[in-house]
């Protein structure tokens, strides 16, 4: 069957990037640009694979995730995020919210490929 | 139609004749501002002043550009041109007499410099144009600052090799 | 796309350098297992990252090497010098890529195919020995194919923390996975296990024991583990033999400590799935993750420091120094107005700016230890090159320059090596003639000593010969035959313009750039440059360079009403001169030193002298003096170029802008001395 996947990431080039390495994959993907953007996306939806960005505007990464494990059909949703952010401090407020896994950006794409095919698994 | 490129000027006093510039070259012009001399300089070299905390060259453009006569007796300013270079920006002061006023002109109106003139050296000139001031001999700015340059970078490095 | 781009050629740039300082390393020390892992692990992020760029040829090349490297990791082929030395052109190739867009150059073709085909050929070989020898014929050691090391056991404890379904993980997967490895025994803990009255189904309570046997490699193990933190699974490589003798595994056990197993059961469970009696005391090489991540944290350190743009800085440092005087000019009109309050904030905003500045111009030193790479990489290439065996040992590598003079100071530095490898160090044959260790000793030393920074760079080959610089001298007409040298006169002849004494022009140092435009350089850093050789003890090269290019401390004088700043390091005394002194001479400490009268000098003599003080100064341990009208008082200039055209004045290297607003000019000492060494005469077109 084939998954769905919501790539959140403010930046247009990053999403294509993302989608980009997604090709080898059988999905759909969504895109927002934003975390109140991709929240909208989760109604009335059925999404396998959540990746988001962490640093962005009006809803950053943290925040979304937070509210998308609270919608009890996601609370076991695989979560990739994926930034730039290097800090311990925001690893474990991921963690707090409960990311399935932590993604450094730029990103070894074979590897990336890998962590989302576990994901859908 | 296509309306004809304008651009704007700042036309000045070099002694008696009313010259002008193109303002995209002019960051500012200075009014009793302490010129410094520096010993032992090229003679176009009116001194140094402090501008914004950088150091900027004034020159005298009537020695630099061959021209006869100087500029008045009386209280001078400054005028500060910024030139694009490869790195980053040139900044080189002028003493002028009096700043007379900015115009614009499209640049269809400008008429061709003459081939002779007293006061000054057509070579530098772009053009001449007419206000109700009367002629405006126009600078062209990027040659009047590059091309004198060479030389005197020439004129130092034959002197260093002399030795 | 293009942001990323950007990112991915810094990122995989940064892996170059990290390469080249590996391989640098590898060359003065043995090689470990992490080198190794590091290799393979820089080449593999390069293939992946490249691949995703589309950067084909770095992607090519990146998986060759990922290859070989995979091949040494697993102790299938043995990392020669060959292989080091193929790296090296490959990480040159690398460079080459990334700067132009994966583009080979023309002229880089050839470089190109020939460094894959050795590497293809180095793969090749490999794997064709082994299919000839078969199996049975090799070494213990070494495993009989590539890809497949021997199997192994290892002990897995895998217990993720209670949240472990919450953020989105099936625990149970691992054991699809591992069992896609290999052989897995796994005995469940079920202690955390709460009362049914107080079970959670959104949580997680179960721990294992797993044991596998795989030929799988360590990392593909931890792979399995991807998502989970490093607290939560712990894998340990158990020796053959008795496991319970493996403190890290008793530690970790988990079915021991709680009783559920008593040892014997639990060596009878591995003993099954090993097949193999346990037998023989074990050797305890844990891995454990939390190392390699610590050894990995290390070596980031060292290569990752906050990155400013140069010229971000440069304009702090003017919009510091802009604000030390226009707080000098705040001084001055508060001195007018004589107000108490503002007295004492002006005070106050004074010690502020000052520690502003001083903060702001350390920003800018930067450690030497940033132009060691390059030096290591010269002396690597070029010992190879002119077949000389030599050791380059640094000291003081932390000793802190001006990010200005140590950008500026690359060039001279390489060319002082080049000098010490070409003509310096002798070969390994020579040397064992001379009763000299075969292997030379290039020493680069480092010291900070007052306001200047000093660097040696100090080798014990044949040294400096005056008598051959003496000939080569009078050959190239750079002194008469007649005329008498003293010793370090003659070996300072090296500094000469256009002086060479390499019989033909090598491709090292010759090209007609001589020791001249090194020490032009380091002067024009304000910075002195010295040799002292020894005859088959060797040469040193003796920089003093200022900390800074950008402030300097002076002492401000009067020359014909013109503020001149005279740089302090220079001043030996100042004294009372006679009124009019006609003389070109004055007596000083019982010799007699040279007389320069700034006045006469700045107006071509026309100038009433009024001058009455001498200030004697020193250069390269000659004296002079320098007449000048009054001294002012100390002043700790900021150093502004002094504006379009005059960037070559006779005899200022710039100006300062004082408290007043008004400016100063400070005094290049090496171009007073040499112009007057040239009678003072600097031409006379178009200078007033």
């Amino acid at each position: 069957m084939k998954k769905t996947i919501l790539i959140v990431d403010d930046f247009e080039n990053t999403r294509k990037v993302i989608e980009f390495s997604l090709k080898n994959i059988e999905h759909q993907s969504l895109m927002a640009g934003n975390g109140k953007e991709a929240l909208a996306l989760f109604d009335g939806r059925d999404i396998d694979l959540l990746i988001t960005d962490l640093n962005m505007p009006f809803m950053d990464g943290i925040e979304l995730v937070k509210n998308v494990r609270q919608i009890p059909k996601y609370m076991f949703m695989p979560i990739i995020m994926l930034t730039t952010e290097r800090s311990p401090e925001k690893q474990q407020m991921a963690n707090d919210v409960k990311v399935t896994t932590w993604v450094q950006k730029p990103f070894d794409a074979l590897r990336f490929v890998k962590i989302i095919e576990k994901c859908l698994k | 139609m296509e309306k004809p490129k304008k651009n704007t000027y700042l036309s000045f006093y070099l002694g008696p004749t009313l010259f002008g510039a193109n303002v995209k070259y002019i960051l500012e012009v200075l009014r009793n501002e302490q010129i410094t001399d520096i010993p032992r300089s090229a003679d176009f070299i009116k001194g140094i002043i402090n501008f914004r905390g950088e150091i900027v060259t004034v020159v005298d453009f009537f020695k630099k550009l061959n021209m006869p006569g100087g500029t008045g007796k009386s209280q001078k300013i400054i005028i500060v041109f910024e030139l694009p270079d490869k790195n980053k920006s040139i900044k080189i002061g002028v003493e002028a007499d009096k700043v007379r006023k900015v115009f614009e002109m499209p640049d269809n109106q400008l008429k061709p410099v003459p081939e002779f003139g007293k006061y000054y050296n057509p070579e530098y000139l772009t053009g001449v144009a007419e206000t109700s001031d009367g002629f405006v001999m126009l600078f062209n700015i990027e040659k009047v600052f590059s091309e004198n340059e060479v030389q005197i970078m020439n004129v130092i490095q034959t002197k260093e090799t002399k030795k | 796309m293009e942001e990323f781009r950007q990112g991915f050629v810094e990122e995989a740039l940064q892996l170059a350098e990290k390469l080249e300082t590996i391989l640098i390393e590898l060359e003065t020390r043995d090689t470990s297992l992490d080198d190794i892992q590091d290799i393979f692990r820089i080449m593999h992020t390069l293939k992946g990252s490249s691949a995703m760029f589309a950067y084909k040829n770095t992607e090519y090349l990146a998986h060759a090497l990922e290859d070989v490297f995979n091949l040494i990791r697993n102790n299938t082929l043995q990392l020669s010098p060959e292989i080091i030395k193929l790296v090296f052109s490959a990480n040159d190739v690398f460079k080459d890529l990334l700067a132009n867009n994966d583009n080979v150059g023309n002229e880089h073709v050839t470089n190109y195919n020939q460094i894959i085909d050795k590497i293809k050929s180095i793969a090749s070989a490999v794997v064709s020995i082994n299919s000839q020898k078969g199996t049975g014929t090799m070494n213990q050691a070494i495993p009989d194919k590539p890809e497949k090391t021997s199997e192994r056991v290892y002990y897995i404890l895998f217990k993720p923390d209670s949240d472990v379904l919450l953020r989105g993980i099936t625990p149970i997967s691992i054991f699809d996975e591992l069992a896609s490895l290999g052989q897995v025994t796994s005995i469940p803990c079920t202690d955390d296990v709460p009362l049914p009255e107080d079970y959670n189904a959104s949580l997680f309570y179960l721990a294992w024991d797993i044991f596998i046997k795989t030929k799988a490699r360590f990392d593909e193990l931890e792979d399995c583990f991807l998502f989970y933190l490093e607290h939560e699974y712990k894998i340990l490589e158990l020796q053959p033999g008795d496991p319970t003798a493996n403190k890290e595994f008793m530690a970790s056990c988990l079915s021991l400590g709680k009783g559920n197993l008593t040892p014997n059961q639990l060596i009878l469970k591995i003993q099954q799935l090993t097949g193999t009696p346990v037998e023989g005391t074990l050797e305890n090489k844990p891995l454990t993750r939390n190392e390699t991540i610590t050894k990995n944290e290390e070596r980031r350190n060292v290569f990752e420091s906050i990155k400013v743009d140069s010229f971000k800085l440069d304009e702090l440092i003017n919009l510091v120094s802009d604000l030390v005087t226009l707080h000098s000019r705040l001084d001055i009109i508060s001195d007018e107005i004589k107000h108490e309050g503002l007295d004492k904030s002006l005070r106050q905003l004074s010690k502020l700016s000052k520690r502003f500045r001083d903060n702001a111009l350390e920003l800018r030193l930067i450690p030497v230890k940033v132009l060691v790479l390059k030096m290591q990489r010269l002396i690597r290439d070029l010992s190879i090159e002119l077949n000389k065996d030599v050791e380059f040992i640094t000291e003081g590598t932390n000793t802190e320059l001006d990010k200005n003079i140590i950008s500026r100071l690359e060039g001279p530095l390489l060319h002082i090596l080049r000098n010490c490898l070409d003509h310096g160090i002798e070969t390994p044959a020579e040397r064992i003639a001379c009763n000299k260790p075969q292997k030379g000793v290039i020493r680069f030393i480092a010291f900070c000593s007052g306001s200047n920074v000093y660097i040696q760079i100090q080798d014990d080959g044949k040294g400096i010969d005056p008598e051959a610089i003496r000939q080569a001298a009078i050959e190239q007409g750079l002194i008469n035959k007649n005329e008498q040298t003293g010793r370090q006169e003659t070996i300072n002849l090296l500094f000469a313009p256009g002086f060479s004494t390499a019989k033909s022009i090598t491709n090292i140092s010759g090209r007609g750039v001589g020791l001249d435009v090194v020490k032009k350089e380091i002067t024009a850093m304000r910075g002195e440059i010295d040799i002292e050789s020894e005859k088959n003890l060797g040469t040193s090269f003796t920089l003093k360079l200022p900390l800074t290019l950008s402030i300097i401390d002076t002492l401000m004088v009067l020359v014909n009403f013109t503020k001149i700043l005279i740089p302090r390091e220079h001043i030996v005394s100042t004294e009372i001169g006679k009124e009019a002194e006609l003389t070109e001479n004055i007596g000083f400490n019982g010799r007699v030193i040279p007389l320069i009268k700034l006045g006469d000098e700045f107006s071509e003599g026309q100038c009433q002298p009024s001058g009455q003080i001498n200030v004697i100064i020193a250069q390269y341990d000659k004296y002079y003096a320098l007449k000048v009208d009054k001294i002012i008082g100390e002043h700790q200039a900021v150093v502004k170029p002094l504006g379009h055209y005059n960037h070559n004045h006779g005899y200022f290297s710039g100006a300062s802008i004082l408290g007043d607003g008004s400016l100063a000019f400070i005094l290049d000492i090496n171009k007073v001395i040499s112009n007057k060494r040239n009678r003072g005469n600097i031409g006379n077109f178009n200078i007033k």
